[in-house]
């Protein structure tokens, strides 16, 4: 890896209910063609492409781009569950960082039926076993309700047992996430909700209240990496690179453990975070932004700690005092995150990333974090995956 | 084998059929980018896909070259898609015949319109493009020779009656490949004109008399050439017969290749051996 790689585009369709949004085909491309415009660049440009969804049959990734052009390019599709987009952006930024490529469009799409996830293929082993039976042999599992609540909730739950602090420290992050969403046009949950309200919303799981829980989303976000080289040819902007990445799955820890925490990914992301700070030479509190995995608030909460953002058994202080937010220490989630933004699953990553460019560019508009220099994005899925990355202003 | 032309980006004005087609079809052989260009968007669009399902890379630009805004969409979709600019053939032209008594105004601009002025806003939007990459070429220590070669035609050179509107413009045309040359030389643009003799095209190929007409702008043009005059005028040349869309393309070639890059502000003919 020797090439720095940079964002040069990004573009995005706002967020829609399911049911209520385009068809994949139509979202992702028009993120694709919002994402070549914002660089600067015809689609004929792109030398590779990395699609990214999670619900859809195969191929998924040429239906789009074929309405964007037919350049006979290679198209990549890419699946790893809710960190699909920052998968897709790995594979990307590692073509262009081994100098193979030059250019790479990444996109993530997610057309999402309505209610929380359920599994497709019912005839097979579920790659989530091991998950499954593992929580089962910790806090119960119970198959009657939705998955992933029951996995978040219960690592909130541990974490609760900890440390004995409120079930509203975490409500607080969903009504954090809505003022922050609130100046984001692409958001889905846009009005401001009170503490009170989150708290009196009708419980999904343990201390998970529905308004703690990320909605079933529809959306599209895209970006135009590339090298030095190709942004010098074209005359593009490098304002914004990507200064390290690094990727995890899950080990051993993740499964002998009592801690729910570690089963949802605390460790994937610690060990990924520990090095892309290594890699980009800075450390947390070097960074201004953030963009972190809040599928739910207790994993707000927990990737606080994993991400080094404050240390371990201080996030709800971090919280109280208001360093989550603006005019605090770091502002986490100013798009809204996956709780007000919403979470279509594969465009998660890539949504993160058009966020992060924006604060970086200085383009975020209200939700513009002041001196915005280094960003960090932390995307996970369980099953597991997790990405982060170190995004750099470089002017 | 190497290609001679491997990542170069070419634009070529008028490409949807015909001889500008060949040009296109022939430098895209070698390696070569393309752009596109013809009113008709589904020729363009046509021509771009059978470059792209031999392997190669195109994109289109269509519209009218007399535009306004034409010259600047053109070089933006070259650089937008390809990131260079290495070649530009203006080829974009049809004929609007007349003896000087009958020829209006109207036939008169439209001729050099598309002949003279839209090469002319061509070549001032690429300057600046060319100048930059030039300069930065110098700075690297590298000599990189870019092309350009302006279509123009033995009634540029030699004047032909019925066609005063057409032979002024390709004469003006030659001048402006000349001027260029002195401008260019010190970028490292070669600056050449290929003057067309006869060809066989849609504008040549079709029977005077008959209904064969072209629509540019709302105008149907005739085309088409009296038959006997056609057989009068393959006797005198000394090849025997017109020539193809493929050999046309082939003399726009040779000034697009490396081995011609100590030659320019040249007129040739490409007319068999005529005059």
């Amino acid at each position: 890896m020797s090439e720095k790689v940079y964002v040069t585009g990004v573009g995005m369709v706002p967020f829609a209910k399911p049911s209520t949004s385009a068809s994949y085909v139509e979202m992702g491309a028009a993120a694709a063609r919002a994402a070549l415009a914002d660089a600067g660049i015809r689609y004929e440009a792109i030398e590779q492409a990395y699609a990214g969804y999670v619900y859809g049959d195969s191929t998924v990734g040429q239906a789009m781009l074929y309405e964007v052009g037919l350049t006979g390019l290679p198209i990549i599709n890419v699946n790893n569950n809710c960190a699909t987009g920052s998968t897709a952006l790995f594979l990307a930024r590692q073509a262009i960082a081994s100098g193979a490529i030059d250019c790479a469009l990444v996109i993530g799409v997610e057309q999402m039926m309505p209610g929380p996830l359920r599994t497709i293929y019912t005839d097979r082993p579920a790659p989530l076993q091991r998950f499954l039976d593992t929580m089962a042999g910790n806090r119960g599992y119970d198959p009657e309700l939705p998955r992933a609540p029951q996995f978040f909730g219960g690592a909130g739950q541990d974490y609760l047992d900890q440390y004995g602090i409120a079930p509203e420290t975490f409500g607080r992050i969903s009504v954090k996430a809505r003022r922050h969403a609130a100046n984001n046009p692409y958001a889905v949950f846009r009005t401001p909700v009170t503490l009170e309200e989150v708290m009196a919303s009708p419980t999904v799981f343990g201390l998970l209240t529905r308004l703690q829980c990320c909605p079933p989303t529809c959306g599209a976000a895209a970006a135009v990496l590339c090298s030095k080289r190709f942004a010098n040819w074209f005359n593009l902007d490098t304002g914004v690179a990507i200064a390290a990445q690094s990727m995890t799955t899950d080990r051993p820890d993740s499964f002998d453990s009592s801690d729910m925490r570690k089963l949802v990914g605390y460790g994937m992301a610690a060990i990924a975070a520990e090095r892309a700070y290594a890699e980009a030479g800075v450390g947390p509190e070097d960074i201004q932004v953030v963009e972190l995995h809040d599928c739910f608030t207790a994993n707000e909460l927990i990737s606080y700690e994993a991400l080094q953002l404050t240390p371990p058994g201080t996030a709800e202080k971090f919280i109280l005092d208001g360093d989550n937010t603006y005019g605090g220490k770091i502002v986490t989630n100013p798009s809204g995150g996956l709780l007000s933004k919403g979470h279509p699953l594969g465009a998660t990553g890539l949504a993160q990333c058009a966020e992060l460019t924006w604060q970086l560019r200085g383009q975020a508009e209200r939700r513009q974090v002041d001196g915005a220099r280094w960003g960090l994005q932390h995307n996970l899925g369980l099953g597991g995956a997790c990405v982060v990355t170190v995004y750099e202003k470089t002017n | 084998m190497n290609k001679k032309l491997e990542g170069k980006v070419a634009i070529v004005s008028g490409s949807g059929r015909g001889i500008g087609r060949e040009i296109a079809l022939k430098l895209a052989a070698d390696g070569a980018a393309l752009v596109i260009n013809d009113l008709d968007e589904k020729m363009a669009d046509g021509v771009m896909q059978e470059i792209i399902a031999a392997g190669g890379r195109a994109a289109t630009c269509c519209g009218d070259v007399t535009a306004a805004d034409f010259a600047t969409r053109f070089i933006d979709t070259a650089l937008t898609s390809f990131g260079r600019l290495d070649i530009i053939v203006n080829n974009a032209g049809y004929t609007w015949d007349n003896v000087i008594q009958k020829m209006t105004d109207e036939q008169w601009d439209a001729i050099m319109a598309v002949h003279v002025t839209a090469p002319f806003r061509i070549l001032r939007a690429a300057s600046e493009y060319f100048r930059r990459a030039a300069k930065e070429e110098a700075a690297q220590g590298v000599e990189v020779f870019r092309k350009v070669v302006n279509i123009s035609s033995v009634s540029g050179v030699m004047g032909n009656a019925g066609q005063a509107n057409y032979s002024a413009a390709k004469s003006a045309v030659n001048g402006l490949t000349k001027a260029l040359a002195k401008e260019w030389g010190r970028y490292k643009v070669n600056v050449n004109s290929v003057a067309f003799g006869l060809i066989k095209t849609r504008l040549t190929e079709a029977t005077a008399g008959d209904d064969a007409t072209i629509n540019i702008s709302g105008n149907e043009i005739k085309v088409g050439v009296n038959q006997q005059l056609m057989q009068n005028l393959e006797t005198l040349i000394p090849m025997g017969r017109a020539g193809t869309p493929a050999e046309a393309a082939g003399a726009v070639y040779l000034f697009c290749i490396p081995e011609s890059n100590y030659i320019s502000g040249q007129i040739v003919i490409c007319g068999g051996g005529r005059p």
